[in-house]
């Protein structure tokens, strides 16, 4: 067996860092296979991914989307995607959709907060103070038979959710 | 010999087999791994997190114990980041600055995930790398550290290079058969088993959440592979027995050779049909091309003749690179090619490189076959002539 390329030094020493090397190779390995493999135990986490459910290919498809009243009087329509870069490494981006979702939850007890929230990253994003921010609820008919299954022009329904009067963007 | 001792010696065997061109492809690995962080992070921004309310601040279990950071702080620490990332991509102080490159990247990693949810994507690139190829010598070649070491030490500094152990990738690359084995279990013991419909499905539904969520293009292809049950049957098992089987790569060589020329496609298709990115993966497979043999190919000469002098001058305008990281867009726009280069360019140009790569493979593959029949032609005439059998070269 060929081992010279751990570094040299004296016999003992070179046993002492190799046994190391394996304990912390067999070491690591074994918290990942032995982890609950859940997301919690990141970063020990397994690769659970697209295991579970059922995928339905829906006929209608809902989306928010954002429209912002700037200074000059003209509007600006922001996709949920727009509002954040920190979750660009996923394909669903939660991030916007989430602040939207939880703004205009009637159930949501802290609604205000994400509504504050979302005023902010618009004026911060923008680098404006908005006079007025809306959020629409946009619904398309998808028909996978065509390509593309949908245009984004072509809304079935638009349906304004939510009107937030323009402030300073206090911090949530 | 007891067996937990052979089982230790074998294991050991493998993990400290030596490795050619070590050094000099860890040295190269480096660099791509620095150039594909910080093209990953140009795309971010970290005092995002501070737009969203307080009690969406949820760090993963292990770091529950971290308070939302003010955003200088968050802003301070991505110019560290950066300015570490940049050291290490130069190889100055590469142990050290490595494992800052480690801790400042799972603290990045956990502010992000605090505030967009856990991924478990960023954690390959920012966690899963680093975490062993600190403790490689990833500086022994294409560094300043090696530069300086050859001046300081004359010739005896090169021969460091030839000492260098390869074990860390070889823990990695455990891990990632590890990851894609869970994948892959997970999926057999789910939905992927019971349901054959389940690709077909996803293909039309995930294409269309995705091009409105993260804005992919959608496959043309989608609705005749989900209508289609010789295609998208394969397409769901063969995904399945891929990752399953994923794990022969640690201890077949032929598997390794295989895999890593199949695994980027894997990934495109998941993108290009799919909408799923996973792009930091890449800093992961990167690890175990040998770039030496890419750069001997592109005949790129790496080697260092202008002294030491533009070391200071270097590591100044590093400095000044992370500085402006959060107030000029260049130094991000360098990195990202102005947005150019997102999460689906990405996968177009790894494509291309790999079917480029199978065209290399095909060439040698030809150039062995003729010159080996040359070879047996040549030897079949010498051997019609008159003159006794050339010597096999066993005496000698």
């Amino acid at each position: 067996m060929s081992r010279s390329d751990v570094p040299d030094g004296s016999a003992a020493g070179r046993r002492r860092r190799e046994l190391g090397a394996v304990a912390f190779v067999l070491g690591v390995a074994a918290a990942l296979v032995f982890s609950d493999g859940k997301r919690s135990a990141w970063p020990f986490s397994h690769w659970w991914l697209y295991h579970t459910g059922t995928p339905k290919p829906l006929d209608t498809i809902v989306l928010h989307q954002v429209r912002v009243l700037d200074e000059a009087g003209s509007w600006r329509r922001l996709w949920p995607r727009d509002l954040f870069t920190l979750d660009d490494d996923s394909s669903s981006q939660d991030m916007g959709h989430g602040l939207l979702a939880r703004a205009v939850d009637p159930k949501n007890a802290r609604r205000v907060q994400y509504q504050r929230a979302l005023l902010r990253r618009v004026s911060r994003l923008l680098d404006m103070k908005p006079k007025q921010v809306e959020i629409w609820h946009l619904t398309w008919q998808v028909d996978y038979t065509k390509y593309p299954p949908l245009e984004l022009e072509n809304t079935i329904a638009e349906e304004l959710a939510l009107v937030l009067p323009g402030q300073s963007g206090e911090p949530p | 010999m007891t067996f937990p001792r052979r089982l230790y010696d074998k294991f050991a065997e493998w993990l400290f087999a030596p490795k050619e061109n070590a050094a000099q492809r860890l040295g190269l690995a480096r660099i791509v791994f620095c150039v594909v962080y910080l093209w990953r992070i140009s795309t971010y921004r970290l005092t995002e997190v501070v737009d969203l309310p307080v009690a969406d601040w949820r760090p993963p279990y292990l770091f529950k114990w971290v308070p939302r950071p003010s955003e200088l702080s968050l802003s301070i620490l991505e110019s560290l980041l950066v300015f570490a990332l940049l050291l290490l991509m130069l190889g100055y102080r590469t142990r050290l600055v490595g494992f800052a490159v480690l801790g400042l990247g799972v603290a990045f990693n956990v502010c992000k995930l605090s505030g967009v949810g856990i991924g478990l994507s960023a954690f390959l690139l920012m966690f899963w790398v680093p975490v062993f190829l600190v403790w490689s010598r990833w500086g022994a070649a294409y560094s300043i550290d090696a530069l300086l070491n050859r001046q300081r030490h004359g010739s005896r500094g090169k021969v460091d290079e030839d000492t260098v152990s390869f074990w860390p990738a070889r823990g990695l690359l455990l891990v990632l058969a590890i990851l894609f084995f869970t994948a892959g279990y997970s999926k057999l013991t789910h939905s992927w088993s019971e349901n054959p419909r389940y690709v077909a499905d996803l293909l039309l539904e995930k294409s269309v959440a995705s091009y409105l969520r993260n804005g992919a293009p959608i496959s043309p292809l989608n609705p005749f592979i989900a209508s289609q049950p010789f295609l998208y049957v394969p397409m769901q098992f063969g995904a399945l027995l891929f990752e399953l089987s994923f794990p022969v790569v640690v201890v077949s060589r032929r598997a390794r050779w295989a895999y890593f020329r199949v695994v980027p496609l894997f990934h495109a298709v998941n993108m290009f049909f799919l909408g799923i990115p996973v792009i930091e993966i890449l800093a992961v497979y990167a690890v175990f091309v040998d770039w030496e043999s890419v750069r001997r190919f592109l005949r790129l000469d790496l080697s260092w003749r202008w002294g030491t002098g533009w070391i200071p001058p270097a590591v100044l305008a590093v400095a000044f690179t992370s500085a402006a990281w959060n107030t000029l867009p260049v130094p991000r726009g360098c990195f990202n090619m102005f947005g150019w280069l997102d999460h689906y360019t990405i996968w177009v140009l790894v494509s291309l490189a790999t079917f480029a790569w199978w065209a290399v493979d095909l060439r040698r593959w030809i150039r062995q076959r003729v010159t080996a029949r040359r070879r047996s032609s040549v030897g079949t005439s010498k051997d019609l002539g008159s003159r006794p059998p050339a010597s096999t070269g066993s005496e000698g």
